[in-house]
């Protein structure tokens, strides 16, 4: 690896080298913005170009904003986008000027547009190396667990990107943890993504715009993850026209209300979604006294957006969402509620100075918290635990040229971390808790800079730098224990007293070369740091999974890695394809210490961290068709990820969990006619590695074991085909509708969700059976079906 | 206290839906190592099995657990500056009381000990040391090149106050009673408990899912809490409808042991791994045995036993 390393620096090298300076020859900037004449709302991904120098032009932004530079002279402005009537007008090139350009929809059907609307710039030429959008409305057309679109799903069927495990919405990005994926929901943090166990994600695809994801190599303006950024939107409301939208579902049902509240001045949108599985999933769950397990979650998501003036945009957004249940065992000798959640709020203002600066200002607040109660032996007793943040941003967009763009700012959040607490009430109202389980402080800034700068018509340089600072604050009390576990010192810190500071320098640098229109070669270096970490010691992160931040006990983890990439676009972008190797470094990794076990404790579970390295490397090959009837993606991952650490496996290194060799997703979706589409995907992926016990023995007459070294067991691999057909329905009055039929699953692979070794009897009694048992989460084909309507 | 794992492990067994099936995996033959068992009381003989690993998948067979006998080993505890040397002995050899001990310490039915395996089960013993409350015993082990040692205390007994019962939730079942103790926690942290229980002329069994208790959280306090009887372990399901209720009129014998934190430890993490094998929210955790250079346990117990006829 150290040969790439070397090669990545040579490539940058040479690159630099064939910067030659730009002719000088008048330049000048042609910007805008491109908007849909009927709403006004912008449009993202609108392709503005130049007739007569076809090379010149630009797609548009999230903003709808576009800008390039071309030659002095007269030209014909082509603007295209699909679902629209393409514009042409003339333009005089004589000095910098700014056009706005409406575009009116041609006559085709809502949903139709909305699948174009996806338009995005070719993989050539975004400047970001491993970042990719994802087209949430084909997405719809895709086949999908229980009928609910999940966007987390689709993030795991991008190459790079590895699945927790059968019908999981979690992920891990380039060997890295599942706390190292950065997980925003405007702006705000979502520190537990799942629902039922990571089932479902908490994002309700109704109210979800844009999502862009960035495996590793991000830019500066994104901290505080080692692994990936998932940045998602949440849609802002029609401007223009109320609308609503919903879906019934096999599991779960979906509303979404959006419209003007001054029409092309502010809008609204809200947004609900609630799960019926405590109906649903009665009949599965015989054999429990109470008969089923009253369960549910909602989601409920709102934003009002405000256009100010051309210049001044005003957003509020908000999520809430919870899983919620009761439990009742043994005709209630135990009764027990639990919830969990995240709640989010977050302000923007974004303000345009002028067509060259933009600023961005956020406040949010990010919120998780779980809770379970329960009634047992006559005691009352609660568990909790949850992080609370508080963070300010200020963002700047800078164009001092069109072939220049710099971005910078400052960024500060305030966590509260409450760690895995409980407190137990007696009959007699005695209280027992876990009073040496304290709540801890930490802030947290970011000071980033970040320049995108041609250095000649086909070289770009991103340079970044990013300087992250953590300090862990008082009230705090560091205990320390003896080895029988019993307190035998502590030092307190008092209110806003430092107890640790970490800081770091993060640099990212990328830099991309246009080989010709359609190719480009990319390469891209960066560091970052990770002060906040969660560790699970189950198959999947766990609702009570404990985010600890960094302290007086746990460093930082922190990764360096370094990447090259192909890129090629072929006709017209119909089809865009990249080749991209990687090699990363990961420090201070978490896990559990061999033989802890979960329970009730007085003591940190940071004290049963123990850390080590990490290190995985792999190649990325992608392949998309971007438009037309068929459309989708094919994926593949060839990589290793190993983990290191000396108080683990001996000290040797071991494959981690996530390690696989082989992993592989063809997507594809395809519209036979105006009322048919079909959509399918296949994954398969190499076994997950695992331990098993290798040896036996008998104490007290019954089985127990010795384990095999760690993770060197592997299962079989893992695939599985899904289909799904769409149909439009006939338009009712003024209501669209659509059925989605899926199955999940198609010829029934029993995937491997996990093995064990199951023991019954004693050796001293009746004997001892011992069988290897295959766990599987979805071994059948599960059909299900989704009614989505639109009413406008 | 029950653990919220312990329980959401539950909850999750009822949300999952998914299905087992046998299957047969290929597994290294791994690398032997030596198991001790081994305990001492106070007023009583140390006892120690030595026994050996071995694959999982080997033949389970009176001939298959007879050769996992480690024999002619060299055993020896030291205690206050003295060593004593336990020898190796047939369990059908030894005198009747001290075969009920062994019965009772290592889970052994009655009825085992004259059997065909009972007659092949070889304790290492000494009859001149008996164990004393408030010592330190070291173990060490040598055999074939492999030295074993541990440390382990019996602590001072910590007795229960009383024991009682209430009725089942469900007052249609009058028969069943759930049993009660109440408890004094010395001021001082690190108490650590292992309990038995024993119905009518049954053998004593440990709490099935939890049979350790710690103070962490009750230090110095006096509670009243569940104990649930003890079962069997391995057995292929447990009747949930009879779990932890005694009926009445019978008689309950509590064997209530104080055993140090790192014999706690022990079956508290071999209990999370048995209740957690098969559970899709955990994983394998390896028991943190107290044996330097080999597994299992080397635990002393300052045993009370209590007594309740349930009317």
């Amino acid at each position: 690896m150290r040969l790439l390393l070397h090669h990545t620096f040579i490539l940058l090298l040479s690159l630099l080298c064939l910067a030659t300076p730009a002719a000088a020859q008048s330049v000048y900037t042609l910007s805008g913005r491109v908007l849909d004449a009927t709403t006004g709302e912008a449009l993202a991904g609108a392709a503005v170009a130049l007739k007569e120098r076809p090379a010149a032009g630009a797609i548009t932004d999230a903003a709808g904003r576009y800008s390039f530079a071309a030659y002095e002279g007269m030209y014909t402005l082509v603007v295209k986008y699909i679902g629209y009537e393409a514009q042409e007008q003339p333009v005089q090139f004589n000095q910098s000027i700014s056009i706005t350009i409406r575009l009116t929809p041609t006559t085709y059907k809502v949903q139709e547009v909305e699948v174009v609307a996806e338009r995005k710039p070719p993989i050539t030429e975004t400047p970001v190396m491993g970042q990719l959008e994802l087209p949430l409305e084909t997405i719809k057309t895709l086949p999908v667990l229980f009928g609910e679109v999940d966007i987390l799903k689709i993030v795991s069927l991008m190459p790079g990107v590895k699945s927790a495990g059968e019908g999981s919405t979690g992920f891990y990005v380039r060997g890295g943890g599942a706390d190292q994926n950065l997980v925003l929901l405007d702006k705000a943090i979502v520190y537990n993504p799942g629902h039922l166990f990571n089932f479902f994600s908490v994002f309700n695809s109704d109210a979800i715009d844009q999502t862009t994801l960035i495996k590793g190599n991000m830019p500066a303006l994104y901290g505080g993850r080692l692994s990936s950024v998932l940045d998602i939107g949440m849609k802002e409301g029609d401007l223009n026209d109320f609308r609503v939208d919903g879906g019934i579902g096999l599991i779960a049902s979906r509303l979404s209300v959006q419209g003007p509240l001054v029409e092309d001045k502010a809008a609204f949108i809200l947004s609900g979604r609630r799960t019926y599985a405590d109906v649903l999933m009665n009949p599965f769950l015989k054999n429990t006294d109470q008969g089923g397990v009253p369960y549910y979650f909602y989601d409920l998501n709102g934003k009002l957006s405000f256009i100010l003036s051309e210049k001044d945009k005003l957003y509020f957004s908000g999520y809430y969402g919870r899983d919620v249940g009761e439990l009742t065992l043994s005709e209630g000798r135990f009764k027990g509620d639990f919830f969990w959640g995240n709640s989010s709020a977050t302000a923007r203002w974004n303000h345009t100075f002028n067509d060259k600066l933009e600023m961005d200002v956020h406040g949010v607040m990010s919120k998780y918290d779980f809770e379970f109660s329960w009634d047992f032996g006559g005691f009352t007793t609660v568990a909790q635990t949850g992080v609370q943040d508080y963070s300010a941003s200020l963002d700047f967009n800078y164009k001092p040229h069109v072939r220049h763009h710099l971005q910078y700012g400052l960024q500060y959040t305030y966590h509260k971390l409450l760690p895995r607490a409980g407190e137990a009430e007696s009959a007699s109202g005695e209280i027992f808790g876990t009073d040496q389980l304290l709540t801890k402080y930490g802030h947290e800034y970011g000071l980033y800079l970040s320049d995108d700068i041609y250095l000649t018509d086909r070289l770009l340089l991103s340079l970044g730098i990013r300087n992250s600072y953590f300090t862990q604050t008082g009230p705090f009390t560091f205990y320390q224990f003896d080895e029988n576990l019993l307190t035998t010192d502590s030092t307190v810190y008092g209110s806003g007293e430092k107890v640790r500071t970490f800081s770091a320098w993060e640099p990212r640098v990328s830099a991309k070369y246009d080989i010709n229109k359609k190719s480009s070669v990319k390469a891209a270096f960066s560091k970052s740091a990770q002060y906040l970490h969660l560790v699970s010691n189950a198959y999947t992160t766990l609702p009570l999974d404990v985010w600890a931040p960094s302290s007086a006990m746990v460093e930082p983890q922190r990764a360096t890695q370094y990447a090259l990439g192909y890129f090629r676009s072929i006709k017209e972008n119909q089809y865009e394809g990249s080749v991209e190797v990687y090699y990363k470094d990961l420090e201070n990794q978490l896990e559990y210490r061999e033989g802890f076990a979960p329970g009730p404790s007085n003591r940190d579970l940071e004290y049963e961290f123990v850390s080590g390295s990490g290190r995985s490397y792999g190649v990325e090959l992608f392949l998309r068709k971007n438009y037309g009837a068929l459309q989708g993606w094919f994926g593949y991952t060839l990589s290793r990820t190993t983990r290191k650490f000396p108080e683990l496996n001996k000290g040797h290194t071991f494959p981690a969990r996530y390690d696989r060799r082989h992993d592989l997703s063809v997507v594809g979706s395809y519209k036979y006619n105006d009322r048919w589409t079909f959509g399918g995907s296949f994954v398969y992926g190499t076994g997950e590695a695992t331990t098993l016990p290798v040896r036996r023995y008998f104490l007290e007459g019954t089985v127990n074991y010795q384990y095999g070294d760690r993770n060197s067991f592997r299962m079989q691999p893992t695939h599985r085909l899904d289909l799904s057909a769409t149909l439009e329905g006939r338009k009712w009055k003024n209501i669209e509708n659509s059925w989605t039929f899926s199955i999940y699953n198609v010829y029934g692979r029993r995937n491997p969700y996990l093995y064990y070794i199951d023991n019954e009897g004693s050796a001293y009694d009746s004997g001892v059976k011992l069988q290897a048992k295959k766990v599987s989460i979805v071994p059948f084909p599960l059909p299900s079906v989704t009614l989505n309507f639109t009413w406008k | 206290m029950r653990s919220p794992y312990f329980i959401l492990a539950i909850l999750c067994s009822l949300l999952f839906f998914g299905c087992e099936e046998d299957i047969t995996v290929e597994i290294p033959a791994g690398e032997e190592q030596l198991v001790v068992e081994g305990h001492i009381e106070q007023e009583a003989s140390p006892v120690v099995v030595l026994t050996r690993t071995v694959p999982v998948f080997t033949e389970v067979s009176v001939e298959a657990l007879a050769k996992s006998f480690v024999h002619d080993a060299q055993v020896r505890v030291t205690v206050d500056g003295q060593t004593y040397t336990l020898d190796e002995v047939p369990l059908a050899a030894l005198p009747q009381e001290l075969k009920e001990l062994i019965a009772v310490q290592f889970g052994l039915r009655p009825e085992f000990l004259s059997t065909e395996a009972g007659a092949l089960f070889y304790v290492y013993t000494s009859q001149e040391l008996k164990g004393e409350v408030g010592k330190s015993y070291r173990l060490h082990i040598r055999h074939a090149g492999r030295e074993l040692s541990a440390v382990t205390t019996i602590p001072h007994l910590n007795p229960l106050d009383s024991l009682y019962t209430i009725p089942h939730p469900n007052p249609e079942e009058d028969s069943l009673r759930q049993l009660y103790y109440r408890y004094s926690d010395p001021d001082t942290l690190g108490n650590t408990i292992r309990y038995f229980t024993k119905r009518n002329s049954e053998p004593f069994y440990p709490g099935l899912f939890a049979s350790v208790f710690s103070d962490e959280f009750i230090n110095g306090a006096t509670i009243d809490y569940p104990l649930d009887r003890g079962e069997p372990k391995g057995q292929q399901e447990v009747d949930v409808d009879l779990y932890s209720y005694f009926g009445k009129g019978d008689t309950v014998t509590v064997r209530w042991a104080a055993i140090d934190q790192a014999h706690y430890r022990f079956w508290f993490t071999l209990e999370n791994e048995q209740n957690n094998n098969g559970s899709p929210i955990s994983s394998p955790n390896i028991t943190r045995s107290n044996i330097q250079g080999g597994l299992g346990i080397w635990g002393g117990y300052g045993v009370s036993y209590h007594t309740l006829i349930i009317e």
